[in-house]
C-alpha cells in the first residue's frame, strides 16, 4: 500500500477530496448551492416517476394485505355515517348561525390577502427523515420563497426550507425546528408548539406556555395565531390531548396531533404572500 | 466489431463494452437513487452506498474515487444533508476499497461484506454523531435506534445482490486483464 500513497493516483484523489471539502464549505455559508439545485433539477422527473410507482405498488399490495381491517373499518364507518346523519340537521342549523357572527365579527373576509401558490406536487422525500420532510415541485421560478407556509385543506403542514429554482424542500411541523405559536378555538387560550425526535415517531407535537388555569380539555382544535408574522391566523393545526404540569411547575404542556400526516400527502399548497408577512421580523 | 465470440454475435471492442458497463453504472445509480427519496415512512436502504462500493471492488482507484463523490452527492440530496458531507466521505471510502481489492484482498463477496460493514459502520457513526449526537436534542438517540440502524441494515442486506448485480456486469462489460508473465518484466532481479 505505500506505493499507493506515493502515487499520482493518490494525489488525485486527494484533490477530488479537497474539491467536495470547497463544495461542503460552500454549501454550509450559502443557502442554495448550484450542486444540490442542479442535481435537483436533473432528477426531479425521475423522482416523480419513481413515486408514483411506489405509491402504486404500495397501494396495491396495501389493499391485498390489509383487506380484513378495511372491512371492519369500513363497518365502524358505517356507524359513524349514520350518526353524523343524525347530527347534520343541527349542524345546518349552526352554520347558518356561525355565518351570521362571522359577518358580525367582520371575519368573512379575514382569507383576504392570502395568495396561495398552484397545488405543488409532492416529488420526493427526505430518506430516513424522522419529521417525514419532502420534496414539491414548485420553486424560486413560481414565487415560492424561504419559509412560506405550506398548507392543505386540512391544515398546516410545514414551512419551506430550501427554495431551489425548480423545486423546494418542506419541512414539516413536526421537526424541532420550527416553533409556531397557535390557540384554541373554543377558549382563545394560547401557547407555542415544538417537535422533537420522540414526539416526531409517534406524529404529535407538543403545545407548551399553556397557562396552569386553562379551561383547554382533550378534543379541543388548535388553530395558528400568526402572531410571528410567518403564518396567516386560523389555520388548523390538529387536536389537543391531554394537558399535564410541565417540569418548571410553571404552565401546563401538552400533545397535540396534527391533523395532516405529513406522509399521506400527495398535493400542497404553499401561502405565498398574506396579510401581516414577515410582520414580526419588521416590527424588530 | 471484427471478431466472433463463436456464438454468432459479433464481439464488442473493450472501449464499447467499457461505454455500455458505465452507461449501466449511470442508470443503475439514478435508479437507485430516485428509490431512496420514494415510498413512505419506513427508513430506507441507501442502495447507491453498496453500488459503489461494490463498483470500487473491481474498478481502479481514480473511476472509484469519483463514482464516490458523485452517488455521494445524490445521496445528500436525497437524505437532505450537507452537500459533499456524505461525497467526500464516500470518495474516500471508494478510493480505499478500490486500493485495498487492488493490492491486498481477493475480490470476493465476503470481503467485500467485511469491508463495506467496516465503511458503512463508519458513516454511520459520523453521520449520528455530526447531525444528531453533537446538538444533544431532546430524544436524540431514538433516531439511531428508529432510523439510522434499520436504515443500515437494510442497505447491508441490500448490498448482496447489488454486488451480485454488479459482478454480473463487470463479467459481460469488463475488459479481461491478462496477467503478465514474470519472465517479461525486467525490473525483476533473478537470482
Amino acid at each position: 500500500m505505500k506505493e499507493f500513497f506515493g502515487s499520482k493516483k493518490f494525489i488525485v484523489i486527494a484533490c477530488i477530496a479537497a474539491f467536495l471539502i470547497g463544495i461542503m464549505i460552500y454549501a454550509a455559508v450559502s443557502s442554495s448551492n448550484a450542486i444540490s439545485s442542479a442535481v435537483g433539477t436533473v432528477f426531479s422527473p425521475v423522482q416523480r416517476f419513481s413515486q408514483r410507482i411506489s405509491e402504486a405498488v404500495t397501494g396495491t399490495l396495501d389493499m391485498l394485505f390489509n383487506a380484513r381491517d378495511y372491512y371492519e373499518e369500513n363497518q365502524s364507518l358505517k356507524e359513524q355515517l349514520a350518526e353524523l346523519y343524525a347530527k347534520i340537521s343541527d349542524y345546518t342549523e349552526v352554520m347558518q348561525e356561525n355565518d351570521h357572527l362571522r359577518e358580525m365579527i367582520d371575519l368573512a373576509d379575514s382569507a383576504d390577502g392570502v395568495e396561495l401558490s398552484e397545488p405543488c406536487t409532492v416529488i420526493g422525500r427526505v430518506a430516513n427523515d424522522v419529521y417525514g420532510s419532502f420534496f414539491i415541485d414548485k420553486g424560486e421560478k413560481d414565487g415560492i420563497e424561504y419559509y412560506d407556509p405550506v398548507v392543505t385543506a386540512n391544515g398546516i403542514v410545514g414551512f419551506v426550507t430550501e427554495v431551489e429554482y425548480t423545486y423546494s424542500k418542506v419541512t414539516t411541523i413536526l421537526s424541532n425546528e420550527i416553533s409556531l405559536g397557535v390557540y384554541c378555538v373554543r377558549t382563545g387560550e394560547t401557547g407555542v408548539i415544538e417537535g422533537g425526535y420522540e414526539l416526531a415517531l409517534d406524529g404529535k407535537v407538543r403545545m407548551v406556555y399553556i397557562p396552569l388555569e386553562c379551561e383547554m380539555t382533550e378534543g379541543d382544535i388548535m388553530i395558528t395565531s400568526g402572531y410571528s408574522g410567518t403564518v396567516p391566523q386560523g389555520i388548523v393545526l390538529g387536536t389537543l390531548g391531554e394537558t399535564s404540569i410541565a417540569s418548571n411547575g410553571l404552565s401546563r404542556s401538552g400533545l397535540i396531533t396534527p391533523t395532516v400526516d405529513p406522509y399521506e400527502l400527495k398535493t400542497v399548497f404553499v401561502i405565498t404572500d398574506f396579510d401581516g408577512k414577515g410582520s414580526a421580523y419588521e416590527e424588530e | 466489431m471484427k471478431k466472433n465470440n463463436g456464438s454468432g454475435a459479433p464481439a464488442l471492442k473493450p472501449q464499447a463494452k467499457t461505454a455500455i458497463k458505465w452507461a449501466v453504472f449511470a442508470v443503475f445509480a439514478v435508479f437507485m437513487y430516485a428509490s431512496s427519496t420514494s415510498g413512505g415512512a419506513s427508513p430506507k436502504a441507501l442502495l447507491l452506498f453498496p453500488f459503489a462500493a461494490a463498483v470500487a471492488v473491481f474498478e481502479s482507484e481514480i473511476p472509484s474515487a469519483v463514482l464516490g463523490s458523485v452517488s455521494g452527492l445524490l445521496l445528500d440530496v436525497s437524505l437532505g444533508k450537507l452537500t459533499g458531507f456524505t461525497a467526500l466521505l464516500m470518495c474516500l471510502f471508494c478510493a480505499g476499497i478500490s486500493a485495498l481489492f487492488a493490492r491486498l484482498l481477493r475480490k470476493n463477496i465476503v470481503n467485500y461484506l467485511a469491508v463495506f460493514s467496516a465503511a458503512g459502520g463508519i458513516y454511520l457513526y459520523l453521520d449520528y454523531y455530526f447531525y444528531y449526537k453533537i446538538w444533544g436534542y431532546e430524544g436524540y438517540r431514538l433516531v439511531l435506534t428508529h432510523r439510522l440502524i434499520p436504515s443500515a441494515l437494510k442497505t447491508l442486506a441490500w448490498s448482496l445482490p447489488v454486488f451480485g448485480a454488479v459482478y454480473v456486469i463487470e463479467r459481460l462489460c469488463g475488459s479481461s486483464r491478462k496477467p503478465k508473465l514474470e519472465e517479461q518484466d525486467k525490473n525483476i532481479d533473478r537470482v
